[in-house]
């Protein structure tokens, strides 16, 4: 019970991670941003193979792929989906076009180092340490506590800064925004860079975790949508305590059913989810 | 000559799935992410049926439709009181259940291992082996679908659609139950597709999971989108157009999965262009920004 909890937490936290990024580019720039999905996996194989090339300097290689993922993310944002956004494109229309850039990524990817999942190992990391009689590992525990930290890095930005201030504005309502003499643009180029620069680490702790794969940005968005929608797409704190709460179900499911069905727990979560707050998306209707 | 076939039997069933899902995309202005997944239950269906209980093919290939016609009324009910937006996750929601499902019974779909031996019918007394019977029955099923599309939209059922996706509250407001019509064309669009996961199923006599992941579903939407929304012959052109494209790839001597990635790069690359150039398609006048529901 212990270890189902532990595995719940350590997972919940890369995913609260995710979903907050997520909901904060939603919310800012009201584009349902699939082609993250293409960035994280950019950012992780960005991480391994940085990682190589530097003899394993983590660091550096971690400051490279965060740095790659704010430049991919902005590029997504400016190339994409501001000339969406100046010709009034729908959000069905963008989200399409989120998708096709994802597409592309994903199997850029898979061309270049193919489909198989490759591993970082590291024997320091992988040393299991008992605590309340469950097993975690450092780098687990690492993952955890950089998780929660961005999340509250996030969170006093958002609160306590002039910058975060301006995010808030736009995303509450872009036409007063602008009207107030906001640059709107800037500002949803800067949240989704940093967004999609935190999401890098997420990237990096899973990356040690279970390895890379061209698909591993997708499945994590899947459940980073799912925590976003259940715990709601306004707040920090709604969505991180989904992450908790998706990897929670997950997790509890497996005990009770074979491995292979937790997916279908999460889906079946979303449904209901959805079914008994019509309102998640209603803020952004009007 | 055979591969020519294959390729009119292929496209006759995107064909027809893509008509069927302009259904709900142009027509209704519904983005149903689970297409792929009704397919999907048509294709399992139908072949669960023909393996285990020896069932002719015109009865597989209806019971799949109703057993897609029975999902979708029973979900219908449920996502499409949602928001375009949340009905579009819905929907991707129920299309992650549904492969979930094709890829772990295995007791009954032998999960990503897949069914084979699915048995090929003689249509109109055609040799089986023959790929001739099935392109026959691959273009009537296109057919078919375009007459129902376009009298679905002719009709005044298709007017009350198209009232729907303008302003829904305008056409509630005349009395209309914008719900039900919701998802009857739900349903319609469900059937249609489970019927070409049938066809589909007999003729590959071969069926596994990763022929209706949600990709399969965007790509389904693509050709829609690419060919024009809510216009005559767009979803359809759209269909031909992400066929036959790729197996010009063939004749450049790349490696199968060479191609494959290619391929897929090359589809989102043209779906990202079109949506910034022409958000309408290469024949459509409708864009999603008309419906009302700008996020």
């Amino acid at each position: 019970m212990v270890q189902v909890l532990m595995n719940s937490i350590v997972t919940g936290a890369m995913y609260a991670l995710v979903a907050v990024t997520f909901s904060r580019i939603y919310s800012v720039s009201k584009v349902l941003h699939f082609a993250y999905a293409g960035v994280y996996t950019v950012s992780a194989y960005t991480y391994y193979i940085a990682f190589q090339a530097t003899n394993g300097r983590n660091w550096v290689a971690a400051a490279i792929a965060v740095a790659i993922a704010g430049i991919l993310g902005g590029a997504i944002e400016r190339l994409v989906y501001r000339p969406l956004r100046t010709r009034h494109a729908s959000g069905l229309t963008t989200l399409l076009a989120s998708l096709g850039v994802l597409m592309v990524v994903q199997n850029s990817i898979a061309l270049f180092f193919g489909d198989l999942s490759r591993t970082l190992h590291s024997s320091e990391l992988a040393l299991k340490v008992e605590v309340f009689g469950a097993y975690l590992t450092p780098l687990r525990a690492f993952t955890v506590v950089i998780s929660l930290w961005l999340i509250l890095v996030c969170w006093f930005l958002l609160r306590f800064t002039r910058f975060g201030l301006k995010v808030r504005a736009v995303a509450d309502n872009q036409g007063l925004a602008s009207v107030a003499g906001l640059d709107n643009d800037r500002i949803i180029l800067w949240t989704t860079a940093i967004a999609s620069a935190i999401s890098a680490v997420a990237a990096i702790c899973q990356a040690y975790d279970t390895g890379i794969n061209p698909l591993m940005g997708f499945n994590i968005l899947l459940m980073g949508v799912v925590a976003a929608v259940v715990g709601g797409m306004h707040g920090l704190l709604g969505a991180s305590a989904g992450g908790f709460f998706v990897a929670l179900v997950q997790n509890l499911g497996t005990w009770v059913f074979p491995n292979q069905w937790q997916d279908m727990f999460v889906f079946v979560l979303l449904i209901a989810f959805l079914l008994s707050r019509v309102s998640v998306f209603s803020a952004t209707q009007r | 000559m055979e591969y020519v076939l294959h390729i009119i039997v292929v496209a006759g069933i995107y064909v027809g799935l893509a008509i069927a899902l302009d259904l709900l995309i142009g027509h209704t202005g519904l983005l149903s992410l689970a297409h792929a997944a009704f397919y999907g239950l048509g294709a399992y269906t139908s072949a669960l049926l023909s393996v285990y209980l020896d069932t002719p093919f015109l009865v597989s290939l209806v019971a799949g439709a109703c057993l897609a016609i029975l999902l979708s009324l029973l979900c219908g009910i449920i996502v499409l009181r949602l928001s375009a937006e949340a009905f579009a996750i819905g929907t991707f929601g129920l299309q992650m259940v549904l492969f979930s499902i094709y890829n772990n019974w295995m007791e009954m779909t032998k999960g990503p291992f897949g069914l084979k031996d699915i048995p090929r019918p003689a249509i109109l007394g055609l040799s089986p082996q023959s790929h001739l019977g099935f392109s026959i029955m691959a273009v009537a099923y296109a057919v078919v679908a375009y007459l129902i599309a376009s009298r679905a939209s002719t009709s005044p059922f298709g007017r009350v659609l198209r009232a729907i996706r303008e302003d829904e509250v305008l056409a509630w407001s005349f009395g209309k139950s914008t719900h039900r019509f919701k998802i009857t064309v739900f349903a319609l669009s469900a059937a249609l597709a489970a019927i070409g996961g049938g066809i589909y199923a007999h003729y590959v006599t071969y069926i596994d999971p990763t022929s209706f992941t949600v990709m399969e579903s965007v790509l389904v939407v693509s050709m829609v989108i690419i060919g024009g929304a809510a216009s005559r012959y767009g979803a359809a052109v759209g269909a031909v157009v992400l066929v036959v494209f790729p197996e010009l790839l063939c004749f450049l001597g790349l490696p199968g999965s060479v191609a494959a990635n290619l391929r897929q790069i090359l589809y989102g690359g043209f779906l990202v262009a079109l949506m910034i150039w022409r958000p309408q398609g290469l024949l459509g006048t409708y864009t999603f920004s008309k419906g009302g529901i700008r996020g």
